[in-house]
């Protein structure tokens, strides 16, 4: 089943809403749910949602689980949880490479590596609405640049 | 840099390099589906033959090559145990004489390696980045400014490079040291396997080291540090020798003398024994204790005696007993051959 707001990717939650008529069942792919307030299942509390890769189709848990990426873009889908990874494995998480004059302005300057620690700590938090609004704001900075 | 290749090229036995590329936004290989994958296959073996230009180069469909053949080619490190698992449409591009290649669709799309005898880090190095540089100009290769090339595994994100050397250390592994070795180098960021890889153990007591860490450091620094403890490794394996020599100098040489008799007269040898026998000669060698076979002599046979070389090359079933001997053929006549009076 399609998610029923962005009408792309996989629905893999169902999600049941407050609105000012009563309540709303939605079927919404991962990114979506990250998008509201708040969110539950059926039968859980909130979870943290099942973030998955547009371009290979792998999965959070999926990446989580067998610890390999599927693609390149699956660096940016699943960042959040890379850099604990590779501070793991690597001791750090970034790249040393001297970048050339064109490449320089999509460095992470140090305001938006503070915003993806505190979007990380939302999630973590499960503070969803925070955690949406945090990367809304990482979304226009990294535009900006 | 220092690499001192004439002093330490005897107990080194080969420097690799090995750069880890993937196409931009095309899955890696495991997900790839049949069709996917013989894209993908195409693309990089069109590039980089293009880029052969003169030089002559071999593309192997490996899903396609005789069975023995592709063995054949794990046993002499040109292809990974992995790549055999049935991973869709991977090819091995190689150069004739085969120290450059590309592994197409094994873990990653492109594995670009460059192989050179003895301790050679820099010039593996360069002719591995040329290459890659050169399949990047005409190739969308993935990479991020926060993470580098990106990789399949983030073992091998940022730089996509491992280095290797493969050393001979027949008195370490006397002296039960290898476990010792193992931890110490991995606590500083090496790794340290037996002669065919992951796992696995080593035969004629060859071992790799290799780098870590792929992420957050300079290729000339990861490079520069590895050749460091290697001359370290090096060094104490000569210390060692040199204590068993002086412990019981007759037991030495004769230990050296016994193998080359054993080499140069069996009429049936094991792949084990004879890599066994092959490492005690080496060292001999090495030590100065026998003057001939010269060491490159034994560096072609350790490659080329494993079971798939030996029933590919003599097109013979890989029955263990006619293989004994077949070995031992080989291995008598390149002896005899090499023999110069000492």
């Amino acid at each position: 089943m399609r998610c029923e707001r962005c009408q792309q990717n996989t629905a893999r939650l169902t999600v049941t809403l407050k609105t000012k008529d009563g309540t709303k069942t939605s079927h919404l792919c991962p990114m979506c749910a990250l998008t509201l307030p708040t969110f539950y299942t059926p039968h859980t509390k909130a979870v943290r949602p099942d973030v998955s890769c547009s371009v290979c189709q792998m999965s959070l848990s999926e990446f989580r689980q067998g610890g390999r990426l599927g693609c390149s873009n699956c660096y940016e889908v699943f960042q959040l949880d890379l850099a604990d990874v590779l501070n793991r494995v690597q001791g750090t998480d970034h790249h040393v490479r001297p970048l050339p004059e064109s490449e320089k302005k999509a460095e992470p300057t140090d305001a938006l590596r503070g915003l993806r620690q505190a979007l990380k700590d939302a999630v973590e938090a499960e503070d969803y609405y925070l955690a949406a609004t945090i990367r809304d704001e990482i979304r226009e900075k990294e535009e900006r640049n | 840099m220092t690499m001192d290749t004439n002093t330490h090229g005897d107990i080194a036995f080969s420097s690799r390099v090995r750069l880890a590329r993937n196409l931009k936004d095309i899955p890696f290989p495991e997900r790839l589906d049949d069709k996917q994958a013989a894209e993908v296959s195409k693309k990089i073996s069109d590039a980089a033959l293009r880029l052969a230009g003169d030089e002559k180069w071999h593309d192997l469909a490996l899903k396609t090559i005789d069975p023995l053949h592709r063995q054949a080619l794990v046993e002499r490190h040109l292809v990974s145990r992995e790549m055999l698992g049935g991973m869709h449409d991977a090819r091995l591009l190689i150069r004739d004489d085969e120290r450059l290649g590309v592994l197409v669709n094994e873990e990653d799309h492109m594995r670009i390696q460059a192989l050179r005898p003895g301790f050679d880090l820099t010039e593996a190095y360069e002719e591995a980045a040329d290459l890659a540089a050169r399949l990047e100009g005409i190739l969308n290769i993935a990479s991020l400014p926060t993470y580098g090339y990106l990789t399949c595994c983030p073992t091998n994100v940022g730089t996509g490079m491992r280095a290797s050397v493969m050393v001979h250390l027949p008195a370490l592994a006397r002296a039960d040291l290898i476990p010792k070795l193992l931890q110490t180098l991995s606590r500083s960021g090496f790794t340290l396997r037996g002669y065919s890889g992951e796992g696995s153990s080593a035969e004629g007591d060859l071992y790799q080291i290799s780098n870590q860490v792929t992420l957050g450091r300079y290729e000339k620094d990861i490079l520069s540090d590895l050749s460091e403890i290697t001359l370290q490794v090096i060094d104490s394996e000569k210390r060692s020798r040199q204590a068993f020599f002086d412990a019981d100098p007759v037991a030495y040489e004769d230990r050296v003398a016994r193998a080359y008799g054993i080499l140069t007269n069996a009429v049936s040898i094991s792949h084990q024994e004879a890599m066994s026998l092959l490492s005690t000669l080496r060292e001999g060698v090495e030590r100065g204790v026998r003057q001939t076979p010269d060491i490159e002599t034994i560096n072609d046979l350790q490659l080329t005696i494993g079971p798939a070389n030996v029933a590919w090359r003599e097109n013979v079933e890989p029955d263990l007993r006619g293989q004994d001997a077949l070995r031992a053929d080989m291995i008598r006549h390149r002896l005899k051959e090499n023999h110069t009076h000492d």
